[in-house]
């Protein structure tokens, strides 16, 4: 128990050193300027365009859904899911928003240290492994499926980075 | 029968032999042993006491002497020999000279007896046998030497050799049968040595191989007892690779090398050396666990020579051959180091030895020079020991080359003598700026270098090396031990081009420059870079350009480029089109901005206009600039005025009628804003009121003057509509006979340019201009008029006027009431032109022959003068002139 504040100094330390050196108000400006950025990206791809968006895709469960993510740690574990489906897309539309992902986890992770939240790295999903034959069958759908709802989920982000989430 | 017997023996002796074999197969050791064999009926009658075999150093020399002399008697016994006799074998070694030889008493029962060695070698066959296995733990090898005490016939040498390698790794594995051994021939010389070749594969390397041999040589068959050995216990390393010698900074001899490449495992190295010199001379051996190793004290002018061999440090193995042997010799005098690559602004020491005829030096003797052209300052020396001199050179410039020589030559020298070697010292200057550009999508960051800094250093490869952080960049860059090598490619105009993509925007991607030389590597100084911070946008897109209607401005319009996100200021030029476009500069900070309107001068020409971008708070680069769009042309207001006109009057004096023409000039684009659709000729006259007369496009209209007073206006016309300011005349006949002008002279300057000028008389009229006329007289030429202001007094008219010909100029004055009465007047034919010439020569000459005429009266006067005064000179003066005495000249002469 007695390590437990120092861990937590330790553990917060090359974050905060990173806020020491990189003003907040610059972090929060970069964040939401890069979920423009991967906004945008995503409204580029042409073939997200044409999906409906009135019709269900059944079987991506896997795909975080529409649900709201009201903290930082919320957001860190959707976009890291989010993140380790596209990188397994092997896409080259997806590689430079999967890189995004990795950047806006980042600095998601520096205003969480700027308001003394531990935010340990988020894994992604413990069962991937077992949904690659998911992903071989149907890459199009979890493309497409996931680059929308990962849209979505980022607007949505964007409108609660200004109401100061908590941890 | 006796064949069956004796294979019925040799079935039972092979029999007994396996099934003795795996606890009595002979180990094989990691060092060299022995196999002897000697013929199943031979009797010991010399074996040796008990215990002789623990102390035979003693003996050797007695023993040798008795296999001497016994050497040609074994001969013949062997010889006698028959091919199918089988000699009992056994293994033996300096460490264990003990036999056990496996035989068959008469009761068929084997029997193992015990016989020292040393019998064997008296009278039995010899060889000298080693195995171990390859470094690459494939191969296993045994190779096995005939001694030269056989004394069995050594030609027709034929070795096989048999091996099992169970399939399952146990202590005692079960008993091989004998068809489970497979064979192989091994490759025998002429020099009696044989070598066999055993593939193991490498899952089996901890498994107990069993072998024996087969030997047959002069017809007789030998047969070595089984032997067992695990490959990787009998491992033999090759030799170390790149064996180096080099003297350290510290003037150690450091001889250094490289483990084999294939070996699985750490060695253990055996270095043997010798140093040999005219002052010392040494020899050693040592045995260390790294790969290399420091000699103490160095000596210039020394030769020193150097072998290692490997072995396994921990656990059994074989020592590996001795590599080549290396001599590094070193020189009268010792620079250690010989050379140095450093980099602008770093300090560097040299050190040295010197030896002068077989005497080294005491380093405080030691001077130092640069280049042989300059002393280096004893403040810059240091003493390292009675023998060794250091110099220190600090915060270094780029070496500059001297030729072909591109770098510092440092000398030792002893006082006053330096021996001709010296150290050699580059200093490059490593500062290479990396610049980088990411693209307008966000997606590729390409970074440049130039390599021309360096150009000098021959040889040496450069490498853009990076480490990639999470975020940002810190306040100080700095080499990371981790960094990842980026290919770069050279481009035309010298610069290298690396491409990073796909790229992490924010994260910052520290550069520098490794360059790598022989003499060592250097670094540019590391540079950081955040993608997100160069980037240079597309430029905007859908760029228009118009002059805006009723407004007159220059209005410009973009679309921002998608990306990036952040707030975007702009930059717009814009300019009169044409070949060379005078580009004016607007700029536009509000970031949500889509237009922009500039006033320009010219509201009827074409402008192109161009817009570029950049990002709000500054970092980044401008983008290009976009493609130019161009206004069109087009109607903006109504015109500013109506056209100048004048009238040319054919008057028809029978009928009191007048024909007017009304002439005008085509309105200009300025004026006109931007275009004359047609010209609308307003009349108005007392009688008739108004009316408007319609003329188009024309520049002409012909009325009929009829009443007293007639006013005319003409409008132009453009699409927006009719100009409101405009020019009027009224044609009356009493304001025709008002005269205002009094004079009107009129002078050519040129054949381009006349000055007009008058003098008027006073009138009641408001005058509102004047216009003047001119032609060439008598001739029925086009007239040719001009409006001038009512406020001048003289005007340049400025045409082409032909010298020889007559002009005549009148001059109008026109009133609110109507054109007064011209003055008219003949213009500048040639004879006036002339004749005011000769008027101007004239006023020249005369005073000139005036001055001159009292000049010449005043010289005539003066001569005068002189004349008198020098002719009265010459008259005697009567008081001393003899004959004159007495005389009185103021008398009359006619007295005498």
């Amino acid at each position: 128990m007695r390590c437990g504040p120092l861990c937590r100094f330790l553990w917060l330390w090359p974050y905060l050193s990173y806020v020491e050196a990189v003003p907040i108000r610059k972090v929060q400006d970069d964040t939401k300027t890069l979920i423009k950025t991967i906004v945008t990206r995503i409204s580029d791809i042409s073939h997200t365009q044409a999906v409906s968006s009135k019709q269900r895709v059944a079987g991506l469960d896997f795909i975080p859904g529409l649900h709201p993510v009201l903290s930082l740690s919320r957001m860190d574990q959707t976009l890291a899911i989010y993140q380790q489906i596209l990188t397994s897309l092997h896409s080259r539309n997806v590689i430079q928003i999967s890189n995004d992902l990795e950047n806006l986890r980042d600095l998601l992770r520096l205003l969480a240290s700027s308001k003394s939240c531990p935010l340990p790295r988020a894994r992604g999903l413990e069962s991937f492994e077992s949904l690659g034959g998911v992903l071989e069958a149907s890459l199009y759908s979890t493309e497409v499926v996931a680059l929308s709802r990962l849209q979505t989920a980022l607007q949505d982000m964007l409108g609660r980075l200004d109401l100061s989430p908590g941890c | 029968m006796t064949c069956q017997k004796f294979c019925v023996a040799l079935l039972h002796w092979e029999f007994i032999y396996l099934t003795t074999a795996l606890n009595l197969a002979y180990p094989i050791t990691p060092w060299r042993f022995k196999l002897s064999c000697m013929p199943p009926n031979t009797t010991y009658d010399f074996l040796l006491p008990t215990g002789i075999s623990k102390n035979t150093s003693n003996l050797n020399e007695h023993y040798e002497a008795v296999v001497k002399a016994k050497l040609n008697l074994s001969t013949t016994y062997f010889s006698n020999l028959s091919s199918k006799t089988t000699f009992y074998c056994c293994f033996w070694s300096k460490e264990d000279k003990n036999c056990s030889v496996h035989a068959d008493n008469i009761d068929g029962k084997d029997f193992v007896s015990t016989v020292n060695s040393l019998v064997f070698q008296q009278i039995g066959a010899n060889w000298n046998i080693q195995c171990w296995m390859k470094e690459d733990l494939k191969l296993f090898i045994c190779y096995m030497e005939s001694l030269f005490k056989n004394p069995f016939k050594t030609y027709d040498l034929k070795v096989h050799l048999l091996y099992v390698l169970p399939e399952v790794l146990e202590e005692s594995p079960p008993v091989p049968q004998k068809s489970s051994f497979q064979i192989v021939q091994c490759n025998c010389s002429v020099h009696d040595s044989c070598e066999c070749h055993v593939p193991v594969p490498t899952a089996k390397l901890n498994h107990t191989l069993l072998l024996y041999l087969k030997i047959k040589s002069g017809g007789i068959n030998f047969q070595s007892p089984l032997m067992s050995v695990q490959p990787i216990n009998v491992v033999k390393p090759d030799p170390p690779l790149d064996l180096h010698m080099e003297i350290t900074d510290a003037g150690h001899l450091r001889i250094s090398w490289s483990s084999p490449t294939l070996v699985p495992f750490q060695l253990q190295y055996q270095v043997k050396y010798s140093e040999n010199s005219s002052i010392n001379m040494r020899k050693a051996d040592e045995i260390v666990s790294t790969t290399s190793l420091l000699i103490d004290s160095v000596l210039p002018g020394s030769s020193y020579e150097v072998q290692v061999r490997g072995k396994r440090l921990d656990g059994p193995g074989i020592w590996g051959d001795w590599s080549t042997p290396l001599i590094f010799t070193t020189q009268d005098v010792v620079y250690f180091p010989p050379k140095i690559l450093t980099s602008v602004g770093s300090n560097v020491s040299f050190h040295c030895i010197y030896k002068s005829e077989n005497k080294i030096v005491s380093s405080k003797k030691i001077v130092w020079w640069l280049n042989l052209a300059e002393k280096i300052p004893p403040r810059q020396y240091a003493v390292v020991g009675d023998r060794v001199s250091k110099v220190t050179f600090p915060h270094l410039n780029a070496t500059k080359p001297r030729g072909k020589f591109t770098y510092d030559a440092v000398y030792c020298c002893n006082q006053q003598e330096c021996h001709h070697r010296y150290a050699e010292l580059y200093v490059i200057d490593v500062n290479i700026n990396i610049s980088c550009e990411t693209d307008g999508y966000l997606t590729k960051m390409t970074c440049r270098w130039s390599a021309n800094a360096i150009q000098s250093l021959m040889g040496s490869t450069l490498q853009l090396r990076y480490h990639r952080s999470s975020l940002y960049c810190s306040d100080v860059p700095s080499i990371h031990p981790m960094s990842e090598p980026k290919d770069c490619h050279l481009q035309r105009d010298g610069f290298y081009e690396c491409i990073f993509q796909p790229i992490f925007l924010l994260s910052g991607y520290t550069m520098w420059i490794k360059i790598n030389h022989s003499l060592g590597s250097l670094d540019s100084p590391p540079t950081c870079v955040v993608p997100d911070s160069v980037v240079k946008p597309l430029p905007p897109s859908s760029v228009k350009a118009e002059i805006t209607v009723e407004i007159g401005l220059l209005k410009i319009s973009w679309e921002k480029p998608v990306f990036p996100e952040n707030n975007l200021k702009f930059q717009i030029r814009y300019g009169l089109n044409g070949k060379e476009v005078q580009w004016k500069m607007y700029e536009v900070y509000e970031a949500k901005s889509k237009s922009a309107s500039v006033l320009v001068p010219d509201l009827c020409a074409v402008y192109a206009v161009q817009v570029r971008c950049r990002r709000l708070d500054g970092l980044g680069y401008w983008s290009n600039w976009s493609s130019p769009a161009y206004t069109v042309v087009m109607d903006i207001k109504v015109p500013t005025r109506g056209p100048e006109f004048w009238r040319i009057i054919n008057e028809d004096t029978t009928k009191k009628e007048r024909n007017v023409t009304l002439l005008w000039k085509p309105l200009m684009k300025n004026d006109s804003l931007c275009s004359v659709r047609k010209y609308v000729v307003k009349h108005h006259t007392s009688r008739n009121g108004t009316w408007s007369e319609d003329v188009g496009n024309h520049t002409k209209s012909t009325f009929l003057w009829t009443e007293q007073a007639h006013s005319v206006t003409v409008l132009a016309v453009n699409s927006i509509g009719a100009s409101f300011v405009n020019f009027n005349l009224t044609l009356s006949w009493l304001m025709s006979k008002v005269n205002s002008v009094q004079s009107l002279s009129a002078y050519p300057l040129n054949s381009s340019c006349v000055l007009l000028s008058w003098t008027l008389l006073p009138s009641d009229y408001s005058l509102m201009y004047f216009v003047t006329e001119w032609k060439i007289l008598n001739e029925d030429s086009e007239v040719k008029w001009l409006r001038i202001p009512p406020s001048v007094k003289k005007y340049y008219i400025h045409d082409h006027f032909i010298p020889i010909e007559k002009y005549q100029f009148s001059l109008y004055p026109v009133f609110m009431e109507g054109v007064g009465k011209p003055k008219i007047i003949n213009s500048f034919p040639q004879d006036d032109i002339e004749k005011h010439q000769h008027d101007a020569g004239l006023y020249v000459i005369v005073p000139i022959i005036i001055s001159s005429s009292i000049l010449l009266l005043g010289t005539l006067l003066i001569s005068h003068q002189r004349m008198k005064k020098l002719f009265w000179e010459d008259v005697p003066n009567p008081k001393n002139c003899s004959w004159a005495q007495g005389l009185n000249f103021q008398k009359r002469t006619d007295i005498l």
